[in-house]
């Protein structure tokens, strides 16, 4: 495998491409923003992993988006004529304990994870990035009392915010997005802090606030585009996080309800079958697993090209 | 222990206190501003209105809010977690003994987790990009990305279905505690090999290092006594990281196996709408974790003395 060595050319491309603080040489050498980015994309997509979780990626965008259409049927539709079928010509991924397509409910379910897994990161991206800015530009009160809020966050165990939270809204699937975004939000809030605090006494940003641009703009036009980086390596690894979440917690009955046709809570009732019809637990799981994986293998690759200092974190 | 870190450590106990306090009443209020309480089930079972007043004066309900919160506040520094809202038993009581279990499990876990993680972190940096490197390291992405359920039932399935060697569930006896710990703490194996390994390499790549190799030191004596103990720095603060995601899966890992612990619990309470549990159970993980960190703090200084310098 190529990690390792395309770790290293992308540290050396950054090195070239990246302009030092305080060599205008260097900065006026700088190929434009745009071209630069382009150019680390093409280290990600270099290796035949993110090719390939790329590739998963979209399959699971084309199931949850054009996919019920092209696999028609009812996901609720029982039969009980057809009940723990195992996958064959019929019903190509087998039948489930109502006889319900498995096939079908896979297809619509793929809507599910990725809904839960783009909102939960939205929300934590947001909320966490806005919160860290102002933290790490105004400093002082505002940023103790906003990372004493990060902390206690923190002190929870893995999951467990997660769960007190779904305890509080009522179990659903919203409850379990807005969770999970919850849960996210600290660590956003941790990173781009630091990230502003170096920042902010940049030459680039001290000259944007003498020539008398406004905080605003200070903050999402000069700082926020720097941190980008950061953002985008955060927000695929903890793609991967909310999804394994979201269907966790759906089988464990906090998440999406039966009869929705959620992966976790399908390996919520496969597990009751476990034995007699095992498709119906490692089906949807399998498509869990995959999904989880193609993120977390981008999300890698995305960090050793566009942040390799965080690496460790 | 000099002054200066005497009071280092009491900082961090009172910063400590503050975060477990305000966690607290982070979740009192927040679990007592979800709709309904203990009268709830009796109500929809059309009970008599003086049932359910005698109820919520009994568990205190009809108090107000921040009186309610005092209450229970100056309860739990003298132990008590309040009375459950369905059995009207000490929640106290019920927390020890589930308490007691996740322990166990969290404790065999991470000897689990520990022996992979960091076995396999180290061989993975020494041997880097070679096979065993390679290997570790798809299995660590594939352990990340798999659901923990899915780990638990895989580990039912073989073990206690196609191969009956292990009970499928329950706590009874030693051989009941293997198939949780080991799925659990595979779990956290994979988290652990990743950082172990990265620490690993960046600690081999350091200039002492290869300073120690061209003095022709024999390689055993640089592993032994560079190499590993500056790993084990950055080892020793993950173990406090590692301990949280340990107690957050032991709460699906108890689930499934039915494991009388504090996670089964916490979700059983949940679905069954009992708050003072559910609130004890947060309190209990929160708090254990937060102390974890605290001694992990403690230890770092004294095993790296450059943190102690530079502060």
């Amino acid at each position: 495998m190529s990690a390792g060595q395309a770790m290293d050319e992308a540290a050396a491309e950054r090195a070239t491409l990246r302009p030092q603080a305080g060599a205008a040489e260097a900065a006026e050498a700088a190929p434009p923003r745009s071209q630069r980015t382009l150019r680390l994309w093409l280290l990600v997509l270099r290796r035949p992993t993110s090719v390939v979780s790329l590739l998963i990626i979209l399959s699971v965008l084309f199931l949850a988006v054009p996919g019920p259409f092209v696999v028609p049927g009812d996901p609720y539709k029982t039969n009980i004529l057809q009940l723990l079928q195992p996958p064959s010509a019929a019903s190509p991924l087998g039948t489930d304990e109502l006889g319900r397509d498995l096939l079908v409910r896979i297809v619509h379910g793929a809507r599910y994870t990725l809904y839960a897994g783009l909102a939960a990161v939205f929300i934590g991206c947001l909320s966490g990035t806005l919160f860290g800015l102002i933290a790490g530009y105004f400093g002082g009160r505002v940023d103790f009392a906003i990372m004493g809020l990060a902390d206690v966050l923190l002190s929870f165990p893995y999951f467990l915010l997660v769960v007190v939270i779904v305890a509080v809204l009522g179990p659903s699937l919203t409850t379990a997005m807005i969770a999970i975004g919850v849960w996210t939000a600290p660590y956003y809030m941790r990173v781009i802090r630091a990230n502003t605090l170096e920042l902010k006494v940049r030459p680039f940003v001290e000259a944007a606030v003498i020539s008398g641009e406004t905080t605003f703009n200070v903050l999402f036009r000069h700082i926020l585009p720097n941190c980008m980086s950061q953002v985008l390596v955060l927000s695929t690894t903890y793609m991967s996080q909310a999804i394994l979440m979201a269907a966790a917690l759906s089988f464990l009955g906090l998440g999406a309800q039966p009869p929705e046709p959620e992966w976790g809570a399908m390996t919520a009732v496969g597990r009751e079958y476990m034995f007699q019809a095992p498709h119906l637990l490692y089906i949807p799981a399998a498509f869990i697993f995959v999904t989880a994986l193609a993120f977390n293998f981008l999300g890698d690759a995305l960090r050793d090209v566009f942040d390799p200092r965080s690496r460790d974190r | 222990m000099n002054p200066r870190l005497g009071r280092s450590v009491l900082s961090r106990i009172l910063r400590m206190v503050c975060t477990l306090w305000l966690l607290i009443t982070l979740v009192f209020f927040a679990l007592h501003l979800a709709p309904g309480d203990a009268a709830n089930t009796l109500i929809s079972a059309g009970a008599d209105a003086n049932v359910i007043a005698a109820l919520r004066a009994e568990l205190g309900l009809d108090q107000p809010l921040w009186m309610q919160y005092v209450s229970y506040l100056g309860g739990l520094l003298r132990g008590d977690f309040g009375l459950s809202w369905r059995s009207g038993t000490s929640v106290s009581a019920q927390l020890a003994s589930a308490f007691a279990h996740t322990l166990l499990l969290a404790c065999a876990a991470l000897l689990v987790a520990s022996v992979l993680g960091i076995g396999g972190g180290v061989l993975a940096a020494f041997y880097r990009n070679g096979a065993f490197d390679v290997g570790a390291r798809i299995l660590a992405l594939v352990g990340i990305s798999a659901p923990i359920f899915v780990i638990n039932l895989l580990g039912i399935y073989l073990f206690a279905y196609k191969y009956p060697i292990f009970p499928t569930s329950g706590a009874r006896g030693w051989d009941s505690l293997v198939l949780p710990a080991v799925t659990l703490g595979l779990f956290v194996a994979a988290m652990m090999l990743r950082l172990v390994r990265s620490a690993t390499l960046e600690v081999l790549g350091q200039d002492y290092v290869r300073a120690a190799y061209s003095r022709g030191i024999p390689s055993r004596s640089v592993i032994w006594q560079h190499v590993v103990p500056n790993t084990l720095i950055t080892v020793i603060t993950m173990l406090g990281v590692q301990f949280g995601l340990l107690l957050g899966g032991s709460v699906i890992t108890e689930t499934v196996f039915a494991w009388p612990g504090l996670g089964q619990m916490t979700i059983h309470a949940i679905k069954i709408q009992d708050m003072p549990i559910v609130q004890g159970a947060v309190i209990v993980f929160a708090g254990s974790f937060m102390l974890v960190n605290f001694f992990v703090d403690l230890l770092y200084p004294t095993l790296d003395p450059r943190v102690e310098a530079s502060r």
